[in-house]
């Protein structure tokens, strides 16, 4: 994590340019334009799903689904909570200890939102048998406050690339225990997402300055923000949880429903082309090299 | 599965003194690090980022040279069966302090005084391998930074199995064979790192190190190799843009 | 998609296999590199293209086999027929020139080890030119896996790339290349895509001596089954994990009875305090004795009481129980197994929980040996005939065979192999390997005995033989013994004043010794053993043929040596009047032969005198003889019988078995009588020191080696062994035996005496020893010290160290020995834990079938010797059932069956089951009780039974 040190005369152009009537954004974006990034998946054999991105200033994260098999307890398999702890999300962030703050606090609005868009059943395998899913992420490097965007991609087409075997033993063990076994031909495992209506959801974070919103804010912008709102969109729509962030260490001058909107707005209209072009990128399934 | 057949052949089809595929990068996070390396030593997939030498954050200041920090980072899911491993991890600590005291024989700290060099290894991926793969990106990413160093330090794996020795062994390999980890110092013939966790039959030692010092200059040339890409690669860019300033 | 592939330097580019592994329920996916290489040669010596390195020369002939259909031409095997024509394939008299695809090798070891092992030595030995083609790993005939692709599809399409290669390969060179198999769809296939393939039998069909070799082949699978039967299918692989890992169903050997092949038992002594019974031939569901099977308990109004009749498969009718189809729960099954559990630990009835054999995890097929049964032939031509072949162990099915020379094998021993057991058959399904000739001729039954206990007993190879020394007899102790420096690491013992005592006319000897007074008033005593390990280095083709034989096999005239006779009767064996080479075991023993201490050493001897035991007695007794070598030997005897007594208190077992010695005629070899063992004191003396060696060496080696020490350990018996001995003695004498430790047990043997009878003593203690566990080889790793007791002996701990040249055992503690005291370092194969456990498994199992071997053969001549002489002989009873008894007759050690029906009336049989009582009318009409223990007179004839070819004892009641 880079430190942006900016002197207040600095600090108060880029605050000025940022809240025109038509903002102008240091490197000339549009607010809804993101920096270019780089996108890979499947590079990680080992993993049923992985992807990586990085981002124009360095920011790099990677993101990897490994599926177990795990079994339920019989009594209360079908209890929502159980099925919940069929992912495991763990968050890993250059320079930040395991059990800190920030990390804890992301895994779990990660996880959060990710248990209502995984489709549950297709981890149910028997009445005794599941996959658990363990997504790790490891952000390398990172520069802005919450890194959320960043980790939210990388998950999204980990989780898009992720595939799982193939049951060929009998699914009705109920009474009659058996052991789950699996086609050994990885090609004929089968897609998490295959033919689900879900789609794993996205986070995206965006600066309010005045009564602008940016996507993608680079780490001077947020310096520079008065709030930010990290939205959540899937399958078309904007979805809960939306909360508020702080991106700086600027006194927070409160949100307002006009902005809100405008970040509905905004992100709703990205959203669809941004997951456009992740799905291109994941529907290539061969093992690349990163780098 | 045969270890090594009759007719000469591995696990995976080398033959006893074949190296893996052996891909490197250097320079890969020109952004967020002063030096980068990215080895693949077969399915082994090791990340490096290096940072410095720069002023201590705490109180490791040295007067008389600079220090070297190398921490090792196992990604969970670099295993074939997710494992977790802390930073606490007896091995993982292990591992670092043979990496750390490997490097700080090559690395000149005498030019760096009151500085660190702070290393970050990530294992991506494991498949046998994997002190030498770190070894070997750890270098890369010391060259990247430009970093004086004595040379280069090169490493790799070699195994017995019966009376034949196996250079560069997989996890196959290595989960069944005997085998020793050896660090070399350019195209000499001195070891900076030697480590075997498993029994080897003295017999055979010296003729162990023969092969595994061959395989380590065969990985030097490799690695050069890519360094001296990429210094064209630079060469080429800064003198398009001394020409473009003109 | 498939995995992409790149090209490295020199001819080599490397791809992934991704698959997904399920072990124990969990789907894993690997990704392994794969590498492909343009230098993977065809091995012919027609072509010029591959090339070589040092070690590797083409194989497959210049000038191939050929027909005048096929012209000239190499083979590549498929898996089926590797599997199934391994005999063939082995014999040298069709398939030459043969190759074997990586694919098939792979397949073939994952289905057979045994084979997979087989199939390597021929690509080892030359006579097949048989070579591994390494298709996998070429780049011509690699490919990828297709989607949706069956591992089976693959592995044949793999092959068939095979065929194709090397026919385009060698096409310059006038061979044509033949694949063989007997898949039919691989064959539709080869035929689509043009690629030369033929069926075994097409192929066969070829050669001039098609006929005999078709004989030799498993029968066609397609045939039409006419299903004359209908066994219950097996549970799926998944069911049977899944059961066996929640304790619903449970795995182990299946024990069938020798006296019934439809009863058989399950030992799961961890569960269940007693074995479940399997009975019947719809529960015992096609397993064979020995097969790892899997069993699920029968509903309780299915018990059954062990049967205390006599059944085998001509009397059985179909009693089986009738199938019920009713789908019950795990639930249901747990309480089920909680049931039977407590039901045998009650005991209160003597129902005991039966079980249905629901799957196979694993065959023990081998070869067997059997004939012909002839009521099954029936014609006389030489159409194909389906008969059944009666197997020579008891326990094991008549199997069915398909042959046109039934009339030929007639009265011959065979040897059949079994190939499936499918469910629509009564029997399995086997071939005809080979004849070993005329039944109750002397060679072929021996020659059975050695097949039916699986001992090696073809001569030594040459590349065994290569590695003994090249001097041959001439060899001698070097006369310069500071030439080498082990040799210099060696003492000098030729002034003690050493000899060996042997059975008489013994020429491999193991051992001798030596002991001299010291002035101290304490003894020195030596032991000294034949240093088989100079001559047997570690890892040569000598030592893993020892490994692998682990035993010398003792018949009543033969012997089938562990180590070539060079070695074992000569360079090693401890000749008088010569040097060797030993390994001395040296102790300082006082007065009371306690020890003193203890010294090991390698060393160089000369034997005085090789005594048999009876020269030795004389010696000994001999008091006008004083000379220095019989002074030590009185010294020897003295302290033996100390050592003797002092193990005897410490609770040492003195077992009985019923041995036998057969005395050959010389001039005709036929045997002549049968004789009981006599033992003299010098045999003790000798065993006494034997042991002695053998406990200090096994804790030598135990302190330097704590995790790989080769042991040797004998378990108590468990109290239940001894339940219905002990219930026996109590009702019928008022005695028992007490078995908390092997003090009292032996104390309680002692007290086993009836006044009126003094053999009672002995037959008490045969008994006994039935019911006592084997001892067995060991690596001390595997148990904690305190399991390490050798129950019979008395001993904390105990090793084979003193026969080195009959038991591979030794060789292993004289190498660990070695190490120990620091004359040369341990071989890494021998430090490895694996590997010991798999050397140690394969001893245990070599040691178990000698014994086997030696009683089978001395039976077979005792009933040779009975035929001869018919007589009246005393017996005991050692069993009682409803329809019959078991009596042993200790003169010939023999026991046998004799049927109510054969002592008289069998409406009048009464059994009394608490008083082990069996009361019946006899033939004229007199009433008559036996008891278990009686004595009885029986005349005892031996009758050929004509379904084993078996000749048996046969007593009829007088």
């Amino acid at each position: 994590m880079f430190k942006i040190t900016l002197s207040p005369a600095e600090r108060s152009y880029l605050h000025e340019s940022l809240s025109c009537l038509s903002p102008i954004r240091p490197d000339a974006r549009l607010n809804k334009q993101f920096r270019p990034l780089e996108a890979t998946c499947s590079f990680l054999p080992g993993s049923n799903g992985s992807a990586r991105i990085r981002m124009a200033d360095g920011a790099e994260c990677l993101a990897s689904v490994k599926a177990k098999v795990v079994s339920l307890q019989l009594n209360n398999a079908n209890s929502a909570q159980h099925l919940k702890n069929l992912i495991e999300v763990d968050l890993d962030i250059n320079g930040i200890r395991d059990d800190s703050n920030l990390s804890s606090t992301i895994a779990s609005s990660l996880k959060g939102s990710l248990v209502k868009h995984i489709p549950l059943e297709k981890l149910r395998l028997t009445h005794r048998y599941a996959f658990k899913l363990f997504i790790d992420i490891v952000v390398l490097s990172h520069s802005s406050v919450y890194p959320l965007t960043l980790l939210s991609l990388a998950t999204y087409m980990a989780l898009k690339s992720t595939k799982l075997p193939l049951l060929t033993s009998t699914v009705n063990d109920r009474d009659i225990e058996e052991q789950p076994m699996f086609s050994d031909d990885w090609e004929s495992s089968l897609a998490l997402f295959g033919d689900s209506s879900l789609s794993p959801p996205l986070l995206f974070v965006v600066a309010v300055v005045k009564d602008n919103i940016f996507i993608d804010p680079s780490p001077e912008e947020e310096s520079v923000s008065e709030n930010g709102i990290c939205l959540t969109y899937a399958n078309g729509k904007i979805i809960s949880p939306l909360q508020t962030i702080s991106l700086s260490p600027k006194d927070n001058t409160g949100i307002n429903s006009a902005q809100i909107l405008k970040a509905h707005a905004l992100v709703k209209e990205i959203g669809p082309l941004v997951v456009k072009s992740l799905d291109e990128i994941v529907s290539d399934d061969s093992i690349k090299t990163i780098f | 599965m045969e270890l090594y057949s009759p007719e000469g052949l591995r696990v995976d089809g080398r033959r006893w003194n074949e190296l893996r595929r052996f891909y490197c990068r250097i320079n890969t996070h020109p952004i967020v690090a002063d030096g980068s390396a990215y080895v693949e030593a077969g399915n082994t997939k090791i990340v490096c980022l290096l940072n410095g030498p720069h002023e201590p954050t705490r109180s490791q200041m040295n007067t008389q040279k600079g220090s070297l920090d190398i921490k090792l980072h196992v990604s969970p899911f670099s295993t074939t069966e997710r494992r977790k491993v802390t930073r606490n991890d007896r091995r993982i600590q292990e591992l670092s302090t043979i990496l750390k005291n490997t490097f700080e024989q090559v690395v000149i700290l005498k030019n760096y005084p009151r500085t660190i060099i702070e290393v970050n290894v990530r294992v991506l991926a494991q498949d046998g391998g994997l002190l030498a793969a770190c070894c070997n990106a750890i270098t890369l990413a010391l060259v990247d930074a430009g970093i004086a160093l004595y040379d280069y330090i090169s490493a790799v794996s070699a195994g017995v199995f019966d009376n034949q020795i196996l250079l560069d062994l997989n996890r196959l390999e290595e989960q069944d064979l005997s085998s020793v980890t050896i660090g070399v110092v350019g195209k000499t013939k001195k070891l900076s790192l030697v480590l075997s966790e498993t029994r080897l039959p003295q017999d055979r030692l010296a003729k162990v190190f023969e092969v595994a010092v061959n395989g380590c200059h065969q990985l030097k040339d490799q690695m050069d190799a890519q360094v001296a890409k990429k210094g064209r690669e630079k060469a080429i860019t800064e003198e398009l843009k001394t020409n473009w300033v003109q | 998609m498939p995995p992409s592939t790149k090209r490295l330097n020199n001819g080599l580019s490397v791809t992934t296999k991704v698959f997904v592994r399920s072990r124990n329920g969990g789907a894993t996916k690997i990704v392994r590199e794969h590498y492909l290489r343009d230098d993977v040669a065809c091995y012919s010596k027609l072509c010029d293209q591959c090339e070589y390195s040092l070690e590797t020369t083409p194989v497959l002939s210049h000038v191939p086999f050929s027909t005048a259909k096929l012209t000239k031409h190499y083979l590549i095997l498929d898996t089926n027929i590797v599997l199934n024509a391994i005999d063939l394939l082995e014999g040298s008299q069709a398939l030459f020139d043969v190759i074997i695809p990586q694919t098939v090798l792979e397949e073939v070891r994952n289905r057979s080890y045994p084979i997979y092992t087989r199939l390597r030595g021929l690509s080892k030995a030359d006579a097949k030119r048989l070579i591994v083609f390494h298709n996998e790993f070429c780049k011509n005939t690699f490919v990828a896996r297709q989607k949706g692709e069956t591992i089976n599809d693959y592995n044949d399409r793999l092959i068939r790339k095979v065929g194709e290669y090397y026919n385009s390969h060698l096409s310059n060179y006038g061979v044509k290349v033949f694949l063989l198999t007997d898949d039919k769809d691989n064959l539709k296939k080869c035929k689509d895509e043009h690629i030369l393939a033929l069926s075994l039998r097409e192929y066969l069909g070829q050669l001039p001596n098609s006929e005999d070799l078709l004989d030799t082949l498993p029968s066609a699978q397609d045939d039409l089954q006419v299903a004359e039967f209908k066994y219950a299918e097996y549970y799926s692989q998944s069911r049977l994990i899944a059961g066996v890992k929640s304790s619903v169903l449970f795995q182990g050997p299946m024990n069938v009875s020798s006296y019934d092949i439809f009863e058989g038992t399950i030992n799961l002594p961890s569960i269940f305090p007693k074995p479940i019974l399997v009975r019947g031939r719809q529960n015992m569901n096609r397993a064979t004795n020995g097969d790892l099977v899997v069993v699920e308990l029968l509903p309780k109004s299915q018990w059954v009481a062990p049967s205390n009749d006599i059944v085998d498969e001509t009397t059985l009718g179909n009693a089986d129980n009738e199938d019920n189809d009713l789908i019950i729960s795990d639930q249901e099954r747990r309480l089920l197994n909680k049931e039977a559990r407590r039901a045998q630990m009650e005991d209160e009835s003597k129902l005991q929980p039966s079980a249905k054999v629901v799957g196979v995890i694993r065959r023990r097929w081998r070869l067997f040996t059997g004939q012909l049964s002839p009521n099954t032939i029936t014609t006389n031509t030489n159409a194909l005939n389906s008969c059944l072949v009666t197997l020579s162990e008891k326990s094991m099915p008549a199997v069915r065979i398909k042959t046109r020379k039934a009339n030929d094998l007639l009265n011959m021993r065979i040897v059949v192999a079994i190939d499936d057991w499918p469910g629509t058959s009564k029997h399995p399904e086997g071939h005809f390997v080979r004849t070993l000739g005329p039944i109750e001729d002397k060679d072929t039954e021996q020659e059975a005995l050695l097949l039916e206990h699986d001992v090696e007993y073809r001569p030594f190879s040459k590349n065994v033989l290569d590695c003994l020394p090249k001097e041959g007899h001439e060899w001698i102790v070097p006369v310069d013994l500071s030439s080498d420096e082990q040799l210099k690491k060696r003492r000098d013992l030729r002034d003690k004043l050493v000899c060996s005592i042997d059975p008489p006319g013994c020429v491999d000897i193991d051992d001798a010794l030596h002991a001299r007074k010291l002035p101290n008033g304490n003894f020195e005593v030596g032991v000294h053993i034949a240093d088989v390990t100079h001559f047997v280095k570690p890892a040569t083709a000598l030592d893993q043929e020892g490994a692998s034989r682990s035993t010398s096999v003792y018949l009543v005239d033969k012997r089938i040596d562990m180590l070539p006779t060079l070695l074992g009767t000569d360079l090693c064996s401890l000749k008088p009047y010569v040097d060797r080479f030993s390994f001395s075991v040296i102790w300082e023993l006082d007065e009371d032969a306690n020890i003193i201490n203890v010294d090991f050493m390698k060393s160089i001897i000369k034997s005085r005198e090789a005594f048999s035991y009876q020269d030795a007695q004389d010696r000994i007794d001999d008091s006008s003889n004083n000379d220095e070598l019989t002074q030590g030997m009185r010294s020897l005897l003295a302290l033996s019988k100390k050592l003797k007594k002092k193990r005897m208190d410490a609770g040492a077992l003195n077992l009985s078995s019923p041995e036998v010695k057969v005395h050959m005629d010389s001039e005709t070899s036929d045997p002549g009588e049968v004789e009981i063992k006599k033992l003299l004191d010098t045999n003790s003396l000798v065993e006494e020191f034997m042991l002695l060696a053998n406990i200090s060496v096994a804790r030598k080696i135990y302190d330097a080696f704590p995790q790989i020490a080769m042991l040797r350990r004998h378990a108590p018996p468990p109290s239940t062994n001894f339940e219905a001995l002990n219930e026996m003695l109590h009702i019928r004498k008022g005695m028992t035996i007490s078995v908390e430790n092997s003090r009292a047990l032996s104390d309680s043997l002692d007290r086993c005496v009836d006044k009126n009878d003094e053999y009672f003593n002995t037959l008490v203690r045969i008994m006994a020893t039935r019911c006592m566990m084997a001892a067995e080889y060991f690596v001390s790793g595997n148990f904690s010290y305190q399991e390490f007791k050798h129950y019979g002996l008395a001993a904390d701990i105990y090793t084979h160290f003193t026969s080195p040249i009959r038991r591979y055992c030794d060789v292993l503690a004289h190498r660990q020995l070695a190490a120990a005291i620091g004359y040369e370092p341990l071989h890494p194969i021998q430090r490895d834990k694996t590997k010991m456990d798999l050397i140690v498994k394969n001893m245990n199992r070599r040691h178990r079938n000698a014994q086997f071997a030696g009683r089978a053969s001395i039976e077979y001549y005792v009933g040779q010797v009975i035929k001869n002489t018919e007589s009246s002989q005393e017996g005991y009873i050692i069993k009682v059932f409803t329809n019959g008894i078991v009596v042993l007759v200790p003169n010939f050690g023999v026991e046998s069956l004799i049927k109510l029906e054969d002592m008289g009336d069998e409406s009048s049989g009464l059994f009394d089951e608490k008083e082990f009582k069996l009361s019946f009318n006899d033939k004229i009409g007199n009433k008559r009780e036996l008891h278990v223990f009686d004595k009885v007179t029986v005349y005892m004839k031996s009758v050929l039974n004509e379904m084993t070819g078996k000749r048996k004892a046969v007593f009829l009641l007088k």
